[in-house]
């Protein structure tokens, strides 16, 4: 498997996890509800699926690239993510439930090809 | 007296380094705090949490500028190759070889133009760290015809050819401007380099402390409330990549170890001194002296063939070869370290007379050093492939601009102060914000002037590399003094300004100047080429941008009557 598949599984996988940890976040909500958009989302489902898709992340990162470089993919690939799942947050939080889905099926996708 | 000779006491040296840049990181914290005339220089009381903020807020700011050149140059150092490649617009593009075929050719280079030499230095171009092969030599025999007693050459990996280029320092002088201050010796900017890594550890671990809502606060952005967005932005810039930093500064630490802790190396090795350390640690084993008896050199051919089976193809990464030509000759192969984290890979030494196999030295022979080389090989990130390359670049950035918001905070919490005291604003405060703004826009500035520079200089000028270094200072220097000079509130836009035109006037005067231009390099696949324009393109974008913003934002708006006026009028 090419390197360039894995690192964009892992950037739409650890997007994803990061988009959902901000959803969870009370703040998020208060600004979906100010922007008329529906908040009733299972904070305690964001949450476990978040950490789910991080340590899938990671697991497929190691596993793949071994215990040397796997984590410097993972937390490369996090640190990124944050800084994308930040900016939507902050910007257009109205987006973060199709950022979650959009990396699940994205990285389901290519879930395929990386195994 | 013997302190002033340091080339001879390179321990007291380093001691007396150490001593004088920990007394100036301290004179400084004193200065800036005194000028600043508030209570800064001492802990407010109220226990742990408020102390580790008075030694964050410190540890950052007293060598900050020296970190933030630190971080800009070693983010750039990420794609040191690159931009190697692209001030040296004469060299062809990189083909990959057949390692045989090259060396062949090499060896036979090296017999015929450097004879009697004591040492050959051959590295191949395995991966994307080396483009071209290159060979360096030392104690050549110029009576018998060598072409210098000491050399270094870039060769054409099909004809062993010597590739030739302008004199320029490259993107190499760019990243040791990350970890030596060039103008300096080295063992005094180890020392000081060393020092604000340290201070950079103690600024991260207090920045952990004083953290209090660190998981709570992990999205917060509040923009456009000065101080607050200040302190999310540095906030966030340091959480999301914090693994990043720690590494890189505890890594940072390791790489100076020798210098920061000269006394244990000095305890050890009394008589010999840091040879006799350096030769046991680094030095492949079984090497012997010249037996003065000629003998011919052993064919590379099967060694490779054997190589090339144990490592597989196209990874052998260099050849040293001691007293070639003599009886007692020894090759040294070592194994390509694209496959791993760590700096070091497999060595096997062979006899250079009979190609018999003498010593196999594992990477991890010894736990302590191979512990070592998985940090130092973190920290370069030699190993990663233009994914994680970016990925490096990405988290780089993200540290330069935590410096930078750090840096930034500072000023804006004492201005604000400031101002709402009325009255003047210490010279403490005038002197970081003009140190600020001269840094942090400056410093940029500084590189694409560089690498500007490097076009601009005629070709034959014989210190050409030397005056693109100036170039970077003289820059650097001349926008600090600029700073100091102008009026805050224009300064920013200002030099924005003037970081935009110098990045987009990069991939200008790169396509005026050579037949190389950014397009061109797109058509060939010259991604290398084309990378770095294409990357000082967007950062042009970007600091215009920022211009733009500053320009609107500090425009001054009309007073509330004049609006009401004008609104009669209508």
């Amino acid at each position: 498997m090419s390197s360039l598949k894995l690192f964009m599984f892992c950037s739409l996988l650890a997007t994803s996890s990061l988009a959902a940890f901000a959803l969870a976040m009370q703040r998020f909500r208060w600004e979906l509800k100010r922007l008329g958009r529906s908040t009733r989302y299972p904070v305690k489902t964001l949450r476990i699926l978040a950490w789910s898709q991080l340590v899938a992340c990671l697991a497929i990162a190691v596993f793949k690239q071994g215990w040397g470089i796997g984590p410097v993919l993972f937390f490369g690939c996090f640190s990124m993510a944050a800084f994308i799942a930040l900016i939507i947050a902050n910007y257009r939080p109205q987006w973060l439930s199709g950022f979650i889905l959009l990396g699940i099926v994205a990285a389901i996708g290519m879930g395929f090809s990386v195994a | 007296m013997g302190l002033c000779r340091p080339a001879s006491h390179p321990c007291v040296a380093q001691y007396v380094g150490a001593v004088t840049a920990f007394a100036s990181g301290w004179i400084m914290v004193v200065g800036v705090s005194f000028m600043s005339g508030n209570e800064v220089a001492k802990p407010r009381p109220g226990g742990f949490r408020p102390a580790m903020t008075w030694v964050h807020t410190w540890a950052g700011l007293t060598l900050g500028w020296v970190l933030y050149l630190m971080f800009v140059t070693g983010t750039a150092g990420y794609f040191d190759t690159e931009i190697d490649r692209w001030m040296k617009p004469e060299l062809p593009l990189p083909t990959k070889p057949n390692t045989e075929h090259t060396v062949e050719k090499i060896v036979q280079r090296l017999e015929k133009d450097v004879p009697g030499a004591e040492r050959w230095f051959i590295t191949l171009p395995v991966d994307r760290n080396q483009p071209y092969p290159s060979v360096f030599w030392q104690g050549a025999s110029v009576d018998q015809g060598a072409l210098s007693e000491n050399g270094r050459l870039t060769l054409d990996a099909q004809t062993a050819e010597t590739l030739s280029s302008r004199d320029t320092g490259g993107g190499q002088t760019l990243y040791q401007m990350h970890w030596r201050l060039h103008y300096l010796p080295r063992q005094y900017s180890d020392i000081i380099i060393g020092v604000a890594t340290l201070f950079m550890m103690v600024g991260l671990i207090t920045g952990i402390i004083i953290h209090k809502k660190i998981f709570a606060d992990f999205f917060t952005l509040r923009l456009g409330k000065d101080r607050r967005s200040w302190l999310d932005a540095h906030n966030f810039l340091s959480v999301f990549a914090l693994p990043f930093h720690l590494m890189i500064t505890y890594s940072g630490l390791l790489f100076l170890g020798f210098s920061l802790m000269p006394f244990i190396i000095s305890s050890q090795y009394p008589e010999e001194g840091r040879r006799q350390f350096y030769a046991e640690v680094f030095d492949p084993p079984g090497m012997v002296e010249a037996a003065e008896r000629s003998a011919p050199l052993t064919s590379f051919k099967p060694l490779i063939n054997m190589l090339e089976q144990r490592w597989g193809k196209s990874n052998i990464q260099t050849i040293d070869v001691r007293h070639p030509g003599d009886a007692n000759a020894r090759v040294v192969f070592y194994q390509g370290i694209g496959h791993t984290v760590s700096t070091s890979a497999e060595r096997l030494v062979f006899d250079g007379v009979n190609g018999e196999l003498l010593h196999r030295e594992p990477a991890s022979a010894s736990k302590a050093k191979y512990s070592r080389d998985v940090f130092l090989g973190l920290h370069e990130g030699l190993f990663a492939g233009p994914a994680l390359r970016w990925l490096y670049f990405f988290s780089g950035l993200l540290g330069t601009g935590m410096v930078a918001t750090g840096l930034i905070l500072w000023s804006r919490k004492r201005r604000q102060k400031a101002d709402r005291k009325g009255g003047r604003p210490s010279r403490g405060l005038i002197l970081v914000e003009a140190l600020n703004a001269g840094t942090v826009v400056g410093v940029p500035v500084a590189v694409a002037v560089y690498l500007i520079a490097n076009r601009m200089l005629p070709v034959e000028f014989s210190a050409r590399a030397q005056w693109e270094v100036n170039s970077f200072f003289i820059t650097w220097l001349a926008l600090l003094l600029y700073a100091g000079i102008r009026c805050r509130t224009k300064v920013w836009f200002e030099l924005c300004a003037v970081a935009g035109i110098a990045f987009v006037a990069v991939p200008v005067v790169n396509a005026i100047s050579t037949q190389r231009g950014l397009i061109s390099s797109v058509a060939r696949g010259d991604w290398a080429f084309a990378g770095v324009d294409i990357v000082c393109t967007v950062l042009g974008v970007c600091f215009s941008g920022v211009a733009w913003k500053l320009a609107k934002a500090t425009k001054p708006r009309p007073k509330a009557k004049d609006r009401t006026k004008a609104g009669a009028e209508q």
